[in-house]
């Protein structure tokens, strides 16, 4: 359905977005991720053609977006970050204007407008202006018109923002009933929300593909960083070589003195072994009480500092170091 | 270019410029009708149009500094870069709803030619030279405001531009004498909007001048289109 090939967007020398590729199928919301200036709206832009790519290829049921732009657009229905509504139009001119540009006949015009104000509860407002509106409503308003024409690609950059939170679970249900018919693009900085909605996560960092994968399989990943986080009193190296000397445990490293002054151990074992008991018995043997033992959770916003931030500290460095060279 | 027209032509008359520019254009040809033609007791139409085509080039960048700029500072440009819709279309539109407010404003001045007719001395062929040129120069004026619009999303650095740019049009035919060499006082001939109206106003129906205007008109028109496409690669 949508296939984006090696995409690349450089400004000067400046790379915005490099070889960013991934696919969706029809039905599949896939959430794309990433800090702010990571090159999601860049991504979003080129695949709605408003922005051409450097290089690369992006594909809607096999049309090209680059070549075949008239045909491919036709097949898009897009929500940018700002809703580009006109103030001084009411929503039922404002949608009215959508449906002119997708060519539909006036006969359409009617359910078509009635069909969207419906689904996102625009009917009471159809005659005010959208100056009037809040900017919750102008967001239906720019989702409304993403909709009409029955587009099967759905490109929607941070849908909810402005939403209140019963608008938030509305639309929520709304992607749920539209992706059955459609295949959904979205943006958002809200985790949970992405986790929520989609079927399939694409991770960037600093416009570069961090990830790209199930919201399990990236979980899957986060599980091997969990494990067992120890405090206990006692020579450091003793201790250490006590937790290495169990069989079950995987990996152990230490940190060194926190605030709280006292050295933790992130200890990792294998498979789902519980060394509990045995820690503690092993630790109380040698005369080193346990301060604090408790098991670490990885969760989808650890999975996405783990996948996004070390990037981010490198690009910074390298800018840094390039103008003394 | 339909829905991109009737979007242009409701928004001109929903905010107040559409009316303030169709009472500003009828007050100042009022009053030119009334001075030079009934004040003066003359019935030659040219009388009205000579002056009303500089008070043109005064307003029509008026309605045309809003037409793209607007459209990027508000980010509406998103929805007609991402809808199946080519940008000459959305130039087209944009083009001819702005050609049709200035023709509902000169059709009010056909009853001014009713007056004369009745009155004074009316001939058909000056006053249809009359109407064709202010319609080609008005089409070539609107084409330039529009392109000026489409490089700036500054409403105001819009309209002065496209005023500068539509007075040294009209007016390089009025330097002529002063520029050095032949060849630039040529140039200066065949750009001159002024002298071009002229000819029409005369009734003379020259070839050259209605490929003048209609040239600048489509010249203009692409490379809006150029420029709207330019925006994909910005």
């Amino acid at each position: 359905m949508l296939e984006v090939k090696g995409i690349s967007r450089f400004y000067g020398d400046q790379a915005a977005i490099e070889g960013i590729s991934f696919c969706a199928e029809p039905g599949q919301v896939v959430g794309l991720v990433g800090h702010n200036g990571s090159g999601k709206t860049t991504t979003m832009n080129i695949i709605t053609n408003c922005l051409a790519p450097s290089s690369g290829e992006v594909s809607i049921e096999g049309i090209s977006v680059q070549d075949n732009p008239l045909a491919a657009r036709k097949r898009i229905g897009y929500l940018p970050e700002i809703p580009p509504v006109y103030p001084d139009m009411t929503v039922e001119e404002q949608l009215t204007f959508a449906c002119g540009l997708r060519g539909l006949s006036r006969r359409e015009y009617k359910a078509q407008i009635a069909g969207v104000c419906d689904s996102l509860n625009l009917s009471g407002v159809r005659k005010r202006l959208i100056r009037n509106l809040s900017k919750g409503y102008c967001q239906r308003v720019g989702f409304a018109q993403a909709l009409i024409g029955h587009p099967r690609l759905l490109v929607l950059d941070e849908p909810t923002v402005g939403l209140d939170p019963q608008q938030i679970i509305e639309l929520r249900e709304l992607i749920g009933r539209l992706k059955q018919d459609h295949t959904i693009l979205l943006s958002s900085h809200i985790l949970s929300e992405i986790a929520a909605t989609c079927d399939r996560i694409v991770v960037l960092s600093n416009g570069r593909l961090a990830a790209d994968d199930t919201l399990d399989g990236l979980l899957l990943r986060a599980r091997a960083q969990e494990g067992l986080l120890l405090q206990a009193d006692g020579p450091e190296a003793q201790i250490s070589a006590i937790i290495r000397s169990l069989d079950a445990v995987a990996d152990c490293t230490m940190q060194p003195s926190g605030a709280d002054g006292h050295p933790t151990w992130h200890i990792r074992t294998h498979g789902s072994a519980d060394i509990h008991r045995e820690l503690f018995s092993a630790l109380a043997a040698a005369g080193c009480p346990i301060r604090m033992l408790r098991p670490v959770q990885v969760g989808l916003e650890d999975v996405f500092l783990q996948l996004t931030q070390d990037r981010r500290y490198a690009q910074h460095s390298s800018q840094e170091v390039q103008p003394q060279g | 270019m339909k829905a991109v027209f009737q979007k242009e032509l409701g928004q001109l008359f929903h905010s107040v410029i559409g009316y303030i520019y169709l009472a500003v254009f009828l007050l100042i040809g009022g009053c030119y009708f009334l001075v030079y033609n009934l004040l003066q007791a003359n019935g030659d139409i040219r009388n009205f149009f000579s002056p009303m085509m500089s008070t043109v080039i005064f307003l029509l960048p008026v309605l045309t500094m809003r037409s793209y700029a607007e459209e990027r500072r508000m980010h509406t440009d998103r929805l007609l870069l991402s809808a199946p819709v080519s940008s000459l279309s959305v130039a087209l539109g944009k083009f001819f709803a702005i050609l049709t407010i200035f023709s509902i404003g000169l059709a009010f001045t056909l009853f001014y030619l009713l007056v004369l007719a009745v009155l004074g001395r009316f001939d058909p062929l000056v006053a249809l030279g009359c109407y064709v040129g202010m319609l080609a120069a008005a089409a070539a004026f609107i084409s330039i405001g529009l392109l000026i619009s489409a490089l700036t999303e500054n409403q105001i650095i819009a309209c002065i531009v496209t005023y500068a740019v539509l007075l040294g049009l009209w007016l390089v035919g009025f330097a002529r004498s002063y520029l050095p060499g032949e060849l630039l006082r040529t140039l200066a001939g065949y750009l001159s909007a002024a002298d071009r109206f002229a000819e029409f106003s005369m009734g003379i129906f020259d070839l050259s001048t209605v490929v003048y205007y209609l040239g600048i008109s489509a010249f203009f028109l692409f490379a809006v289109t150029l420029v709207s496409e330019g925006r994909r690669q910005a």
